[in-house]
């Protein structure tokens, strides 16, 4: 059996229930790794160790007595630190929020504890969640598992490189320009953010309220499919949630990949990429080929229009506006940049971004009628080393428009580099249709070896 | 050092600063001039795309299932 603290969430709930692990010695084993690697990571801006140990015997405890909350049930994971958790900080990466303690849990904060999950803590990222390397001025870089002098990526740093190196077996991250999908993408794990609306973000501290999802970092497709299980639903106090009814996102994973039509977008999100990453996905697509799919050129020609959007920039310059007239000063310099230059954009720039974002989202639409999913490398690079940063932020040449056109995307692991870097494959499906996505992720996952592989920490 | 910008740039940003209220140094606009930009510059590319009768995306409404 592997280490308690690289098993996969399905891995260890089964560990639970057989009576070969305990919830309280998986949360030791988490806490124990977390005090191994942080040193050289730097996942975490908080631990809860005690509020852990005592989840985890009250999880324990539970499952004696014969209540089973489910798969999640004992399972250690941890959250992005802008996501709300009553009496603990949640800091958001920033200066501002240093000593802010929220009053109340986010509203997926507390579909994970429903779920009997156990907090680990509360994970480092880019200053307000702001960009793409989470080298944060004020609580440190994070480190990349698989070379802890290369950036984890951003803005859910923390979030991925706890997951690689085992001090999680699970975490929740957000993504408002590729924050999930990229730090899973050089961190070597999966990335899921759902379709917008799908999960709840009420008690997240927000960067772009069209724009901002939340969703799983994991090892495996399938524990991503579990973590969604528990977060999804509707939010009443989230005007951006749907109101959708529950799902299994487990049922399709095992219906194989037979007849499904793969698109590949080449002029959008495959142009300027690494020869060696681009190797790699396309070695990856050809996996899926050889389990039926069949493979299609596509296009969205509204979206190459649609690049580098001001919306996120306004809208971030307008949750912040008062900080920023009044103590600029204490952002960092990414954040300040991003913001500053967002207060400049007229209105009249910013609701014409709205409504050609309407066309974008009905010419996805329609793409999806001819396809099922659409595949292309994460990361047109590996990870750069944090002393290079990303000041062109070449990271989010092809993430950024998954937000935009709201649809679900997954970033997996398909390959290692020549120098041991991970690399990773993007599969964007149709609106709602996390589903029909998760099957194909986990149809390749499945006939490879790429998730199992653990960087050299 | 801060980066050069001719003066031109540097009244339009000055212009859309001041409209906004937003105090910020001659320095400052200097800096972050290429991202704010690009971002005006995609307002320059829209202005050809025909976007009559549509209506902004909205926050508070997620967009539906595909039918099929």
């Amino acid at each position: 059996m592997s280490e308690p603290h690289d098993l996969t969430i399905r891995e260890a709930a089964a560990a639970l229930r057989d009576g070969s692990l305990t919830a309280a010695a998986l949360t030791d084993a988490v806490l124990a790794r977390a005090a191994a690697t942080e040193p050289a990571i730097n996942a975490y801006i908080t631990l809860t160790a005690a509020l852990a140990r005592q989840q985890a015997a009250s999880a324990d405890e539970e499952l004696r007595a014969g209540r089973d909350r489910g798969p999640l049930h004992g399972i250690p994971v941890a959250l992005k630190d802008i996501i709300d958790t009553a009496g603990i900080p949640t800091t958001a990466g920033s200066d501002f929020l240093r000593d802010r303690v929220p009053q109340r849990d986010a509203f997926v904060t507390r579909k994970l504890y429903d779920a009997g999950a156990v907090l680990v803590g509360k994970l480092n990222l880019h200053e307000f969640a702001m960009s793409t390397t989470s080298i944060n001025p004020y609580y440190g870089p994070v480190g990349n598992p698989w070379d802890p002098a290369r950036v984890a990526g951003g803005s859910s740093g923390g979030s991925a490189a706890a997951v690689a190196a085992g001090s999680a077996l699970a975490t929740l991250g957000s993504d408002t320009g590729g924050s999930i999908r990229l730090p899973a993408a050089l961190c070597g794990v999966v990335g899921l953010k759902p379709t917008y609306g799908r999960v709840g973000r009420s008690g997240v501290v927000m960067i772009s309220w069209s724009l901002d999802h939340v969703g799983p970092l994991t090892r495996t497709v399938e524990d991503a499919a579990l973590m969604l299980n528990a977060i999804a639903g509707y939010d009443p106090n989230d005007g951006g949630s749907a109101e959708d009814p529950a799902e299994d996102f487990t049922r399709d994973l095992g219906r194989g990949v037979e007849g499904l039509r793969i698109g590949i977008a080449r002029k959008l999100f495959w142009s300027r990429c690494d020869p060696e990453i681009e190797a790699a996905c396309a070695a990856a697509i050809d996996v899926l080929r050889g389990l039926g799919a069949t493979v299609h050129e596509v296009d969205l020609p509204l979206l190459h229009g649609a690049r580098r959007t001001p919306i996120l920039a306004v809208e971030a310059a307008a949750y912040h506006s008062t900080w920023l007239r009044q103590h600029a000063d204490r952002y960092g310099d990414d954040a300040r940049s991003l913001l500053e230059a967002g207060a400049l954009i007229p209105g009249t720039a910013y609701v014409q971004a709205q409504r050609l974002r309407t066309k974008i989202i009905d010419e996805t639409r329609a793409l999806f009628n001819e396809i099922d999913v659409l595949a292309s490398p994460t990361s047109p690079v590996v990870a750069p080393t944090i002393e290079a940063g990303d000041p062109k932020f070449v990271l989010a040449r092809y993430i950024m428009d998954f937000n935009v056109t709201a649809i679900p995307a997954i970033s997996i692991p398909c390959g290692l580099s020549d120098n041991g870097l991970p690399i990773s494959l993007m599969l964007g499906g149709r609106h709602f249709g996390e589903s029909a996505l998760l099957r194909a992720a986990h149809a390749y996952e499945q006939a490879t070896d790429w998730h199992r592989r653990r960087p050299p920490l | 050092m801060p980066p050069e910008i001719d003066s031109q740039r540097l009244a339009r940003l000055r212009t859309l600063a001041d409209a906004a209220r937003l105090s910020i140094s001659d320095e400052r606009l200097a800096e972050i001039a290429p991202l704010a930009e690009i971002l005006l510059d995609r307002f320059g590319a829209f202005a050809e795309l025909d976007l009559d009768q549509v209506q902004p995306a909205s926050s508070l409404r997620p967009p539906r299932p595909a039918s099929g």
